[in-house]
């Protein structure tokens, strides 16, 4: 799944944000490990570590035990925190010994694509909950009663503010007609990037009813623009569709006004058939959805043109300014 | 070893190839040597990381004029490179060139008149000068061929320039790769490797870049094959470990990545600005970041405030963003902070030789901040040293909680050389402190009574709030001006260096442990100087020499060793008085950096030979200079 050539150029193009959830996995399992080690270890392993920690250059300068003497020792832990550290550790283990098949999923036949995007983010956040464990046993603040069921895969509803924000983004390959916006729309929040890399025959803009004035949403055929989900600071909802689909890009940074947000560059025809369970009415209904997000409320006139008040132009207000602006000989200025 | 063959086309005039004369050598220098912009430099670091790579011992320097772009043809304005190699390892530039290859006779009279070419040196010339339209160019050939003459060099025409035209409309960006060939035939090296590092030299090109510049290569390398009647062979020597080359400005951007820096905050500085380049290039792969400030006072700023925030961060600089960022390194002294500053030291005072190497930054590398202000200072001796030192410098700043000076120079910033492939342990990237929370109560200052160390707490540590102060504090960082606070905070600051210097070893004696006169030195001036000591121990003089890497806290036992030997000369690249100069005496005199601090330490008598040539120490100079201070009756 991974050598799919769209799966990795979703994987290039989100390297930022893997890289920085993958900091914080290094991070906290660098930590437990050395608290481990400190507390397994004798004096001389102390001794040895201290040498090796001074680097060449010091080694042979400095007398690593002397040395080793002024580093602050770390707390001693029980044997119940030590083994619920170790556990976490398997975890942290686990997770980063999966690479880049952590942020990966699929949707086999039969499955559906919110339970597998409910698993994989439940599977990442299970990390938190393990980050948290190594942070209380080397505080000294590990309650087996209270914290035991940290070290259980953390459902997405159970994220805190804070690790929303901290999540790391998942790409899932997924048959067209298992795609459902419906199915994602929960997992708008934070910094959640839900890449699709769909295959066979799918809705033209399945995408289409997840823009919300926050999220980020694209949809495209060729891969480009998903260095723009990695880069936006927010949720964000991405496809790579069949060649046909619709193609679109809604950006919440660029504007107030639906239409400043979104750029559309294909709509394609409805299909004249169901997909999976969504019906023609459905498709044809997002393919409408799109194009009103999209139509520009009013059209400045010409210089000097006559001016009449635009397609699309939502309201009363909107008409009469238009009209106010072609009759000042102000159209094209603005 | 792949080599050209005939295959390529004869060069203009080459009736038939010369048989040449084949000199070995154990060592021989090279230096290329053209107008500012003309390429000689790289020219010259293909040809040493070539060398270098086939298992030659190799130093190098770069001849840098003091403009960025000085007027052409003048001596002043002489840019290029010089390479010393060697079958065994080369520790220093020696002292002088035996074999020079010059774009004009104005930059090749700049080096002779500075005494860098060896009496019998080889010298290579671009000849249109001397046929050149303009006559006062035309004079300008004579009179230095004439200036030339006094010595004995051999002085070797070559048609660069109409042989280059053959390829590229523009000599200018080109002569360098036909000079390079010529090199390459005339040294032996290989050709393969060279056509890669001309690969890696212009991956950032097109790919017509490269192969004009190939064929430039190839065209210098076929033109020496008929036209230069000597081969030099400085044979390689397979080494048993696996090897890097490198600079120091590298090895420093190298070691702050293997030491598990995180943040790397400077303001562009000549010659420590490429120390940025390569992080710019590769740290971010490592997690890193540089942060380019927008002054050398922010850059200070901002690297204290990324460490407070639990970082691992870092700042270069040179002499004059030193200057500006005393105040930064007395508040990060102040409130425990730790810091690693790298100094690539350059000429002096303000903003004295940019591109010149001195040794002239001791003193304000070690008083740094006005106040009493305690911190480390380390001097890395080697290139190779200058990766080793970053691993040291962070352990150091983080266990004793303030500010390492690493003060390397531009000798080692620019030099190139290779050493032991470095084995990074993953013990070096350990995280900096425990971030769980601290027992109630802890103070940010809880200084120990017997070693003046605490433990360090980052902000939003739990348990572990507390306001930062760079006013006097006191245990808990609340402000107390009362004098037993201030009295007990300095003690606590100054007393992680007398810690520090308990852990460290005597420095080691290179030659006897006792003898006529002992040469003391530091930074970047270890190879000379021992290879100075070699040559006068060989003359049948008992000398030795002593180097010192740690300058603050000073090494321990130096009083004991020096009282072994008759006299102690420290040898130095800064400024100090000569006795005898007018008004100089002994109670006003001036001596060396190093030497005032090891009297001062020490109470010893300690005697100094500085300059400040703006170019490294020649062991050469060295030894002339230890054989006129050898103690009476010292001598053989």
């Amino acid at each position: 799944m991974q050598s799919d050539p769209r799966v990795q150029q979703a994987l290039a193009a989100l390297d930022r944000p893997i890289a920085e959830f993958r900091a914080l996995l290094e991070g906290a399992l660098r930590q437990a490990e050395l608290f481990l080690a400190e507390q397994q270890a004798d004096e001389p392993a102390r001794v040895a570590r201290a040498a090796a920690t001074l680097g060449q250059f010091g080694a042979a300068r400095i007398d690593a035990t002397r040395f080793a003497a002024l580093q602050p020792g770390a707390s001693r832990a029980d044997k119940t925190s030590l083994d619920a550290l170790r556990r976490a550790l398997d975890v942290l283990h686990q997770m980063h010994a999966r690479g880049d098949g952590l942020f990966v999923a699929e949707v086999v036949e039969g499955a559906k694509l919110g339970a597998v995007v409910e698993s994989a983010l439940s599977f990442i956040g299970w990390a938190f909950g393990a980050i948290i464990v190594t942070d209380l046993v080397r505080g000294g603040r590990y309650v087996p009663a209270e914290h035991e069921s940290l070290l259980d895969p953390l459902g997405f509803g159970g994220w805190s503010r804070s690790e929303r924000r901290a999540a790391p983004p998942v790409i899932v390959r997924v048959a067209g007609h298992a795609v459902r916006a419906t199915d994602l729309a929960s997992y708008a929040d934070g910094h959640v990037k839900l890449v699709l890399i769909v295959d066979g025959a799918c809705a033209p803009a399945p995408l289409a009813r997840l823009i919300t004035p926050g999220t980020f949403v694209l949809q495209t055929t060729d891969g480009a623009g998903l260095d723009r989900v990695a880069r936006f600071d927010g949720p964000a909802f991405a496809a790579v569709l069949p060649p046909g689909a619709a193609t679109f890009v809604h950006d919440p940074v660029l504007g107030r006004e639906p239409w400043q947000r979104l750029t559309v560059t294909h709509i394609p025809e409805a299909p004249k058939k169901a997909i999976g369970a969504m019906s023609t009415w459905q498709m044809l209904e997002e393919l409408k959805q799109l194009a009103d997000l999209a139509r520009t409320p009013f059209v400045v006139p010409a210089a000097g043109g006559a001016g009449a008040p635009a397609m699309g132009a939502s309201d009363a207000a909107d008409r009469i300014a238009s009209w106010l602006l072609a009759q000042s000989g102000l159209g094209g200025t603005t | 070893m792949p080599m050209l063959t005939d295959t390529v086309e004869a060069p203009t005039g080459a009736a038939s190839r010369v048989r040449p004369t084949v000199l070995k050598k154990r060592e021989h220098t090279v230096e290329i040597v053209s107008d500012s912009g003309e390429g000689a430099q790289r020219c010259g670091q293909i040809f040493g990381a070539v060398s270098a790579k086939m298992g030659n011992g190799v130093w190098t320097v770069e001849i840098i004029p003091a403009e960025i772009q000085p007027p052409a043809r003048i001596p002043e304005g002489a840019s290029g490179y010089r390479i010393r190699v060697g079958t065994g390892p080369v520790t220093n530039w020696g002292d002088a060139t035996n074999l020079a290859l010059a774009f004009n006779e104005q930059v090749l009279l700049a080096r002779h008149r500075l005494n860098a070419l060896a009496d019998d040196a080889i010298l290579l010339v671009e000849d249109k000068w001397a046929t050149h339209e303009d006559a006062d160019i035309r004079a300008a050939w004579v009179a230095a061929m004439e200036e030339l003459s006094t010595r004995h060099y051999r002085i070797i025409p070559v048609p660069m320039e109409v042989e280059c035209l053959r390829l590229v409309d523009n000599p200018r960006k080109g002569k360098n790769m036909f000079a390079l060939g010529m090199l390459a035939r005339i040294y032996g090296r290989d050709t393969d490797r060279i056509k890669d590092q001309i690969a890696f030299t212009f991956r950032k090109k097109s790919e017509d870049v490269y192969k004009t510049n190939v064929e430039l290569f190839e065209r210098g390398f076929a033109w020496a094959e008929h036209n230069v009647d000597v081969r030099i062979d400085v044979a390689p020597q397979q080494s048993a470990d696996a090897l890097v080359v490198m600079n120091g400005n590298e090895a420093i951007a190298l070691g702050a990545i293997a030491s598990g820096m995180d943040l790397c905050a400077m303001y562009p500085i000549t010659p420590a600005t490429s120390v940025s380049h390569l992080l710019s290039e590769v740290f971010e792969k490592f997690g890193g970041i540089v942060h380019q400030a927008e002054d050398e006072i922010a850059a200070c700023g901002v690297a204290i405030g990324a460490s407070y925030a639990g970082k691992v961060a870092f700042t270069v600089t040179s002499g004059p963003g030193l200057a500006l960022k005393t105040e930064f390194l007395g508040a990060a002294i102040m409130t425990e902070i730790p810091l690693v500053l790298v100094d690539v030291q350059r000429g002096g005072p303000s903003t004295g030789l940019p591109t010149k190497v001195e040794q002239s930054d001791l003193w304000a590398a070690l008083y740094a901040s006005p106040g009493d202000a305690p911190h480390i200072v380390i001097a890395p001796a080697t290139i190779e040293e200058c990766f080793h030192v970053m691993v040291t410098a962070r352990r150091l700043a983080e266990t004793f909680r303030t500010v390492v000076m690493v003060l390397s120079d531009a000798n080692l910033a620019t030099g190139m050389t290779p050493f032991k492939r470095p084995a990074p342990d993953a013990a070096w990237q350990a995280a900096p402190l425990d971030l769980s929370a601290v027992p109630e109560g802890t103070k940010a200052y809880q200084w120990d009574a017997q070693t003046g160390l605490s433990r360090r707490i980052l902000p939003g540590q739990a348990n572990g709030m507390y306001t930062l102060t760079t006013l006097s504090h006191d245990e808990g960082s609340k402000v107390a001006y009362s004098s037993g606070v201030h009295q007990r905070s300095s003690a606590a600051r100054s007393r992680k260096l007398a810690v520090l210097q308990s852990l460290l070893s005597p420095p080691p004696v290179y030659g006897e442990a006792s003898g006529d006169l002992l040469v003391v030195g530091w930074g970047s001036t270890k190879g000379a100087i021992e290879e100075a000591v070699d040559r006068l121990r060989a003359d049948g003089l008992k000398v030795s020499s002593l180097h010192l890497r740690f300058l603050s806290p000073m090494e321990p036992g130096l009083k004991p060793i020096f009282q072994k030997f008759k006299k102690v000369v420290t040898v130095e690249l800064n400024y100090s008085d000569e006795v005898g100069d007018p008004y100089v005496t002994d109670e006003n005199r001036r001596r060396g950096q190093l030497a005032w601090l090891l009297r001062a330490s020490t109470l010893v008598d300690v005697d100094c030979w500085t300059r400040v040539p703006g170019e490294p120490l020649r062991p050469g100079s060295i030894v002339d200079a230890i054989k006129d201070r050898m103690p009476k009756g010292g001598a053989k």
